[in-house]
């Protein structure tokens, strides 16, 4: 073979293989091309439309109109129920979020020890985590009745009176908290699988070294599972602010505004009250606390998340 | 024998290609129903859930052949306005294709009328000499705007004291009169009536309840009426909210101390979730408001319940009125089939629907001939189409009269549920609130 024969031939190789990627390469475009248009057209352009829209004014009845920083500047000085919602909603979410992390920890380590049943009670407690939304509003809403609930009924045996969970300022919030609870066992599964990975040569060594529960709890179980629990405090700050259906069907943000979380207030902006301009300066001054409070969690995650694989990288 | 066809799959995608497309081309606005038929489509919205859909659209059945050309293409999102209708209706709007008739709240009207979106349905009604005094007047005239009329009622829903007579009887109260004009039943006499009905136990504990406290708006409204105040100054060209004067503040703390005061009504604790319906029916409560809507519930009371007007006071006797509109937008391309459906409605299919126990009707006529007459409880249905007769109190003409209702709720919301006793306080924090949204939702001068 001459050398001119030879490098023809390697070069045809080539041209082979790059063709080969390419069709690679527009192969998988085309498997996820549904997604990216799906994103495209379903999230990203309304996003940027409605970053748009909250700077002008559109009932979309009729044309938009350019308003500049208006809607922003209702927004923060001349409209006080933005920020009581705003602090309606962190409220909340200050005694949801840690109470649905521990709770839905502890039913985890709970039901991963070896009992009877162990499945029937998984399944029991993982159930309402499958409910539709509004089912478990309407069903809550009875269970809260003060005069005929089930709540307060379980009181009167104890001999305490319940008060108007819904009906009264002070405890509508204490009550969605409760309500919250009841769909621990979505995290409950998430911690399961993260107790399970955690593998037992440790608590054996442990063990050998004398460690008693406690220490084997926070020296082993509550570090290995750390990431989980980022995962779960991440996705839960997201899920609990974004609280909407409950008080949408429940109270409609009564009474006097003390349910008035900020997704309902937008959402009646929005859809009731048509201020699509305002309601979207509402959507992005939300999308960005969401999106700050993310990053601050993210900058701690280092001082309180262990992962295996970086500490092995790291010896 | 069948006979087996080979397809490449070139010639597939093809195929497939052009049935989509061909089905694309035959959805666009019109296409369709030229190539299916000369007959023209009129779509209608309504918000209703069953059984009042079910209802409707069988009262609606007959129209296509009443009216040979034109088509009905009847839809209805369940759950009132806000639970996804408004939603629905906007976004047809938005993308320029409405149905051809579609309910509305009256609050929204203002805005529609503002935009100029509605059809005007005068010189349809001027042409067809279309008796107009038939509804109430109050309603035709929120659906006039300089000379135009632009919509027809939907239904004319009137509020009443539902009672159960027995409680009544047995506490020796008077009842509710069931006379728009009677001298008595005064707002002494309601106290009175409230006073005997109320019962508690050795304890102190309350037993029997005289009347509901709500805080449905269109209720404590009425409280308003009755004691001589009003919401704004104007109804029609609203410039200021009134809630502050004594009339309007009088009524509201006579209405809240009713619970907090004298405990004839049961506290949040006692009903706020469950409404009045549970203690109505396990009669430990006198009396309470509601429209034709509850009258399923207490068709099978085991005991007497009947209908009564409010109690008359230093404003004379005073009620609240739905009347909420269908109008027709301006863009429609079948105006003519969106009046005959209009016709329609308020013509024989309201007949179908009042008789099958929908609604309360529209006209008068029809009132009394199948409303009032009809035999099943509760007694006293002529309260409602005297209510509807004598209806005086129109929602404010405002774009944003919706948006102002739910300032104005969160603030008596304080009142009803004891956070704040003082009336007078919760109507001037109102009165703050309100005005400069009054001066945004003007939209016309008087």
């Amino acid at each position: 073979m001459s050398l001119a024969q030879f490098v023809k031939n390697q070069s045809g190789f080539a041209n082979l293989s790059i063709s080969y990627q390419r069709g690679e390469t527009l192969l998988a475009w085309a498997m996820v091309s549904p997604w990216v248009a799906g994103f495209l057209l379903l999230t990203a352009f309304p996003m940027v439309a409605s970053l748009a829209l909250s700077f002008f004014k559109w009932n979309i009845l009729s044309p938009p109109e350019y308003v500049g920083l208006a809607n922003y500047h209702k927004l923060f000085f001349s409209d006080p129920l933005p920020m009581h919602s705003l602090k309606i909603t962190v409220i909340f979410s200050l005694a949801s979020i840690p109470l649905n992390i521990v709770f839905g920890l502890v039913i985890a380590m709970l039901l991963n020890t070896n009992i009877r049943g162990l499945a029937v009670f998984r399944t029991i407690y993982y159930l309402p985590a499958i409910l539709s939304g509004v089912a478990v509003a309407i069903l809550w809403q009875w269970i809260f009745s003060s005069d005929f609930g089930l709540l307060n009924t379980a009181l009167r045996i104890f001999g305490i009176e319940g008060p108007a969970w819904l009906g009264s300022k002070v405890w509508v919030l204490p009550a969605f908290v409760i309500m919250r609870l009841w769909s621990v066992g979505g995290g409950m599964i998430i911690y399961l699988a993260g107790l399970q990975a955690i593998p037992t040569d440790l608590y054996e060594a442990a063990e050998i070294d004398g460690a008693n529960w406690w220490q084997r709890i926070f020296s082993i179980t509550l570090p290995m599972l750390s990431p989980t629990i980022f995962f779960q405090l991440i996705t839960g700050v997201i899920f609990t602010m974004q609280i909407f259906t409950e008080t949408f069907i429940m109270t409609d943000g009564g009474p006097a505004n003390a349910s008035l979380f900020y997704l309902l207030y937008l959402y009646r902006q929005a859809f009731q009250n048509f201020k699509m301009g305002y309601a979207s300066a509402l959507a992005w001054v939300f999308f960005l606390a969401i999106l700050l409070l993310t990053i601050i969690l993210f900058a701690t995650a280092k001082f309180w998340v262990y992962y295996e694989a970086e500490s092995e990288e790291d010896n | 024998m069948s006979k087996k066809i080979n397809m490449s799959r070139r010639d597939f995608l093809r195929l497939t290609g052009m049935s989509s497309l061909a089905a694309g081309v035959y959805t666009l606005p019109g296409v369709g129903s030229v190539l299916a038929q000369d007959d023209q489509e009129v779509t209608i919205f309504f918000w209703d859930g069953p059984p009042l859909i079910g209802i409707r659209e069988k009262a609606l059945a007959p129209f296509d052949d009443a009216y040979p050309g034109c088509k009905l293409n009847f839809t209805s999102v369940p759950g009132g306005p806000n639970q996804g209708y408004n939603d629905k209706l906007f976004t047809g709007l938005a993308a320029g294709i409405p149905p051809d008739v579609f309910i509305i709240e009256i609050g929204l009207l203002p805005q529609f009328l503002k935009d100029d979106l509605l059809l005007d349905l005068k010189p349809y009604v001027d042409a067809d000499d279309y008796d107009l005094s038939q509804f109430p007047d109050l309603a035709i005239e929120a659906y006039t705007h300089e000379g135009g009329i632009y919509g027809m009622p939907d239904n004319v829903a009137s509020i009443a004291i539902f009672y159960n007579q027995d409680l009544f009887e047995e506490a020796g109260a008077m009842l509710p009169t069931a006379q728009w004009d009677d001298e008595g039943w005064t707002v002494d006499d309601f106290f009175n009536s409230c006073e005997a009905l109320t019962k508690t136990d050795a304890n102190g504990n309350t037993t029997q309840w005289a009347c509901d406290v709500t805080g449905w708006d269109k209720v404590w409204q009425t409280w308003v009426r009755i004691f001589g105040g009003q919401l704004v100054d104007d109804p029609f060209f609203p410039t200021e909210c009134a809630l502050n004067e004594a009339g309007a503040v009088e009524g509201l703390q006579f209405y809240a101390d009713l619970r907090w005061e004298y405990g004839f009504a049961p506290r949040p604790e006692a009903m706020a979730e469950m409404g009045t319906g549970a203690l109505m029916q396990t009669g430990r409560l006198g009396m309470f408001y509601s429209g034709s809507w509850a009258f399923p519930n207490y068709r099978e009371a085991d005991f007497n319940i009947a209908l009564g007007h409010y109690p008359s006071g230093p404003g004379g006797r005073a009620n609240y009125v739905y009347y909420y509109p269908l109008v027709v937008p301006k863009t429609t391309q079948v105006p003519e089939c969106a009046w005959n459906l209009l016709k329609f409605f308020n013509g024989p299919a309201m007949e179908t629907i009042i008789r099958e126990g929908g609604l309360q009707g529209t006209s008068f006529a029809e009132q009394e001939k199948w409303f009032v007459t009809d035999p099943l409880p509760p007694a006293n249905k002529h309260v409602m189409l005297d209510a509807a007769r004598h209806f005086v109190a129109p929602d404010p003409v405002l774009t944003n009269w919706g948006e102002i209702t739910q300032i104005m709720q969160a603030q008596i919301d304080l009142l009803l549920i004891g956070e704040e006793r003082d009336a007078k306080v919760v109507c001037d924090e109102i009165v703050r609130q309100v005005n400069p949204l009054i001066a945004e939702g003007q939209w016309r001068t008087g």
